[in-house]
């Protein structure tokens, strides 16, 4: 009996393969996609479960509370994970990781050679007891047992190293430390929050070592707890050993606890989120998931809306089946297996489509696709089962819709009932469209607000504004030495020495309202040496830049920003000379008020931010230096050349300030990307099936069209008459989508403080586009028909 | 093996109420060849479907070989339909992705014959029917006359007791239609009851008895032959 089926199947996929095909691309599309962000989303699901105890590991943090904000943070104090150990039973193990520099670039020497590495961490010897970390050389009870060891990931080994082995060899950080190689780990896998490639014993830190403070919360905790431990109650736990060891006038945060299974994907919004490069975001991942859900209906209303648009030639084999003895559900099974053969054959052609769009994808994400995971036999089973769904889901209506056929309408062939069925076709049609139009609205939207972005004045002048590192400098007079060369440059248009630079943070410090003492805000402050506003091209409101600095001078002068004055309820002017309260301990005044500009992302609106000059600030690793290069690439070897003549031991790192501000916006940028892509695959998708059925509608109506012909109508007539079947559909779907689509974009842009307004271009310009798809899709078919001599397809009927 | 008394069928849509059957009393006993003649739209098409259990009567009784089956459910009707009755329709209707063999193979499927005596049957059949170089190839490759052997040989490769025919020589030239009727009348001739609508009344007289049927009523009933 199978084998029958099987036949008729083939046959009837074979004989009408044009329909065949355009479910199979449909299909096929759908799936190599929707496997894609399955892939994609597995991938970020599974982040750090490959750890033994992943699922009794927490990371430790606080949340810190002043004016009305109040913001979690990452990290937590140095004697959290101690302390907890000692009090808490539960804790089988902590760990504490300190990244170098607080997240500065280290500068490794090897020899004579320079490394750049920006994931040195500082971590204590229990690493072993809470983390998976496989060490290829060198043994986990002693590696990071003394001061001034460290451990090498494989490939940063290879890199500093090349064939030679490692082990008991010397290291340099920053020119300063010298550590020795007591290890080689086995890189991460890519699905790890924990990113460190190359790892120093804490003890090597002795300021974090032998002082443990409550105060300083900067260093990234994990607690093992015991595998029966409810988590439930350790924040309360935490948070009533914090009551007892800090008095309440010092307690400036609670203690917080997130799982390790959460870290990766559930620390959006964390500031400063802990030491992971790779973290993710659930709410994109959601999008994700929506998208390829959405992606694998719409393909699978096409091949329902193909097959149905059929029915009347599937009925007459119902028909006559049904009359030699067929069972309603043995035609049932007739048509799954049908839907299933094809399905089958889409798999094989997403597959390779996935294959071949897998570089695509990768580059779009920025995350490897885990390809050969789907050879695996969980896997297997899986893409089984999802083939299995898709089967059912498209298969279902068709299956029930033709098999219901009463065979008593075999000879009387007029089928009732149609208009009903042409309705649910224009239902799923017009649901295609919702999803389409809704994706071209988001598209747009999020076009325009990454344009808005990028031409938003920043306030500043990050264009040829550089900043090269100095951190490494053995001696000040070095960086002197490299300041003199480079002013002497005809392509250096300024320079100055800084802490840091827009876009990244500096040191935070608070103020109050003069006389309001409970009035506390937040302050941004840079240590900079004059010059810096012409470096960054900063207008000024009111008074003048900061003095050169007299060693003997104890008073510290600020450059403020306008929101800064503001705040204290001054005018520009009359912020000069005067003092904010509760800033330094030294004596502050401020000189200069320049306009607002934005020194973080756009997400954030703009907070106080002041330059300062004190001596009692003095570390300014970076060297800003503002160009006039004709010749980019030839000028920043020539930054170079000097660099590595002034500074030999140090390695040359230089970041250009304008990348480093886009950069901020990556994420928004690759999900506009995701979104576009899906946008098109949605609008294909959606398209070959108003294709197909606008081929069946043209073949259906074929002797209504040679009539209407015979009696005048004219070819355009005739083409308006077969695309507004379609197009009412379309316009429904326009109007449903346009309210969900801005309820969407609202709340996308709400993340910023600086946006777009949603206006109702937007929705005009997505409808008309998707109108005018529909159209055109559907006109080809429908010019076909009435271009048709009305003599053949008389004669056809 | 057929017997119906007052058998109506009235078909409902929103606007209309059509009678297609009006107190239709007939019988018709094991090894007759009865033909039904009538104008288009007189229910002869309907009196088909339901004595060929595709279709249930509005109100009435339907016995056959006495058992009351005007009100069972589809699925029993189905169940008695492919072990005791055979159709041969005007169109032929094969199924155009099955080759000659598996159109004539297909009714045995559903009543689970095993493979070689299926394979067996057929090809007896395509011999008896001269259609056998046919075998493999597909409805559309052939003339009406062969589609309609084949269609017959369909009907009757479960070896029903009852063959409904639906204007069988509709479609076909003289000679194919000539055909056709021969085969019929074959058949009857070797025991199975045959009963067929017909426009034409020198196909009707190929069977024992004709029946007149007007505005869904059976109007005249005339011996053609004396039933053996």
């Amino acid at each position: 009996m199978f084998k029958n089926y099987f036949k008729v199947a083939f046959r009837n996929l074979a004989k009408n393969r044009f329909f065949t095909l355009l479910n199979l691309l449909g299909l096929a599309l759908g799936i190599s996609v929707s496997l894609a962000l399955i892939l994609f989303v597995s991938d970020e699901l599974s982040f750090d479960k490959y750890h033994t105890h992943a699922e009794n590991i927490h990371r430790v943090g606080v949340i810190a509370e002043y004016d009305d904000t109040r913001e979690k943070w990452a990290t937590a104090p140095n004697i959290a994970g101690p302390t907890f150990k000692d009090q808490m039973p539960e804790v089988v193990e902590q760990v504490r990781f300190l990244r170098h520099g607080f997240g500065e670039t280290a500068f490794l020497r090897v020899g004579e050679d320079n490394f750049l590495e920006p994931d040195l961490y500082w971590v204590d010897s229990t690493l072993f007891d809470v983390f998976d970390i496989s060490l290829i050389q060198g043994d986990p009870q002693k590696a990071l047992n003394e001061p001034n060891e460290v451990i090498l990931s494989q490939s940063a080994a290879k890199t500093m190293f090349g064939e030679a082995d490692p082990m008991g060899k010397s290291l340099f950080v920053d020119n300063d430390l010298e550590l020795q190689i007591t290890g080689i780990y086995e890189d991460f896998p890519p699905n790890s929050t924990l990113d460190a490639k190359v790892m120093g014993s804490f003890y090597s830190m002795k300021w974090a070592t032998e002082r443990l403070v409550w105060s300083n919360c900067s260093f990234e905790t994990f607690l093992r707890l015991h595998p029966e431990t409810d988590a439930s109650d350790l924040d309360a736990k935490t948070n009533a050993i914090l009551q007892e060891s800090v008095k309440e006038e010092d307690r400036w945060f609670s203690m917080w606890t997130q799982p390790l299974l959460d870290v990766h994907l559930h620390s959006v919004g964390i500031n400063d989120v802990g030491y992971s490069s790779s973290l993710g975001d659930i709410a994109q991942v959601r999008i994700l998931g929506v998208l390829a859900l959405s992606i694998l209906l719409l393909a699978c209303f096409n091949y329902i809306n193909m097959t149905t648009a059929r029915s009347r030639q599937r009925f007459r084999e119902v028909g006559i089946n049904k009359t030699l003895g067929a069972s309603s559900g043995q035609m049932a099974i007739r048509f799954f297996l049908e839907t299933g053969i094809l399905v089958a054959a889409s798999f094989i052609a997403g597959l390779l489509l996935l294959r071949m769009g897998t570089p695509y994808f990768e580059s779009l994400t920025g995350r490897p696709l885990m390809y050969s995971k789907l050879a695996s036999l969980p896997w297997m089973g899986a893409l089984i089962g999802l083939w299995g769904l898709i089967t059912f889901g498209a298969g279902l209506y068709p299956a029930l819709m033709l098999s219901s056929f009463a065979p008593k309408n075999l000879l009387q062939p007029a089928n009732k009932g149609f208009t009903g069925r042409q309705f649910f076709r224009h239902a799923l049609v017009a649901l295609q469209f919702v999803v389409c139009m809704a994706l071209i609205v988001g598209a747009l939207v999020f076009n325009r607000q990454l344009q808005y972005i990028s031409k938003k004045k920043l306030g500043f002048e990050p264009e040829q504004v550089v900043a090269i590192n100095t951190f490494a400098a053995e001696e000040t007079s070095q960086i002197e030495g490299l300041m003199r060369t480079y002013e002497s440059r005809p392509d250096v248009l300024s320079l100055c020495r800084a802490q840091g630079y827009p876009g990244i943070g500096v040191s935070g410090y608070s103020m109050t309202k003069p006389g309001q003492d409970n009035i506390v805000t937040e302050v941004n402050s840079n240590h900079v040496t004059p010059g810096f506003e012409t470096v960054l091209g900063l207008k000024f409101l009111a008074g003048t830049t900061l003095p050169e600095k007299q060693p003997e001078d104890t008073t510290v002068q600020v450059v403020m920003n306008k929101t800064g004055v503001e705040f204290l309820g001054w005018t520009p002017e009359e912020a000069i000379g005067k003092s904010p309260p509760n800033m330094y301990r030294d004596p502050t005044t401020i000189v200069g008020v320049v306009e607002d500009f934005h020194f973080e992302s756009l997400h954030n609106p703009i907070k106080t931010y002041v330059f300062n000059n004190g001596n009692n600030f003095g570390w300014t690793p970076y060297l800003l230096v503002k160009l006039q290069a004709a010749d980019l690439q030839a000028t920043v070897a020539g930054l170079e050349d000097s660099f590595n003549g002034h500074l030999p031991k140090s390695a040359f790192e230089l970041v250009f300030v304008d990348d480093h501000t886009a950069r901020l916006y990556e994420s928004e940028q690759r999900l506009s990307r995701i979104v576009w892509i899906f946008t098109i695959l949605a609008i294909i998708i959606s398209c070959l099936g108003l294709f197909g059925l606008a081929a069946f509608t043209a073949e259906r109506r074929t002797k209504e069209i040679g009539i209407r012909k015979v009696l005048g109508a004219s070819t355009e007539g005739l083409v308006g008459l077969l695309a507004k079947e379609f197009l009412r559909p379309v316009i429904i779907a326009v109007l449903i989508a346009s309210p969900l689509a801005w309820m969407g974009m609202r709340t996308w842009l709400d993340n910023f403080a600086y946006r777009i307004d949603l206006n109702w271009m937007f929705f005009l310009i997505a409808g008309l586009l998707a109108t005018l798809i529909a159209f055109l899709t559907v006109s080809f078919q429908s010019f076909r028909a009435a271009r048709a001599n009305p003599a053949d397809s008389l004669r056809n009927e | 093996m057929i017997k119906t008394n007052d058998l109506n069928k009235v078909y409902q849509t929103d606007e209309v109420e059509t009678t297609a059957l009006h107190q239709v009393n007939i019988e018709i006993k094991q090894g007759e060849f009865v033909s039904v003649m009538g104008p288009s739209g007189c229910g002869k098409s309907t009196l088909l479907n339901v004595l060929g259990m595709i279709d249930g009567p509005t109100s009435g009784e339907y016995l056959f070989n006495g058992e009351e089956i005007g009100h069972l459910s589809e699925r029993k009707r189905s169940e008695i339909r492919k072990h005791n009755l055979g159709f041969v329709f005007q169109s032929f209707n094969l199924i155009d992705e099955l080759t000659v063999f598996e159109n004539v193979e297909l009714p045995m499927l559903y009543t689970k014959v095993p493979s070689g005596e299926r394979k067996k049957r057929v090809e007896e059949l395509l011999e008896g029917m001269n259609i056998m170089h046919r075998r493999n190839h597909f409805p559309q490759q052939l003339s009406g006359g062969q589609q309609q052997r084949v269609a017959v040989a369909r009907a009757i490769v479960n070896r029903p007791k009852l063959i409904l025919a639906d204007e069988p020589t509709g479609n076909l030239d003289s000679s194919n239609g000539d055909e056709v009727m021969k085969i019929l009348s074959e058949l009857n001739a070797e025991g199975t009851t045959v009963l067929m609508v017909t426009h034409s009344q020198y196909c009707a007289e190929f069977g024992n008895r004709i029946i007149r049927m007007l505005d869904g009523q059976v109007v005249t009933e005339n011996v053609v032959k004396q039933y053996l």
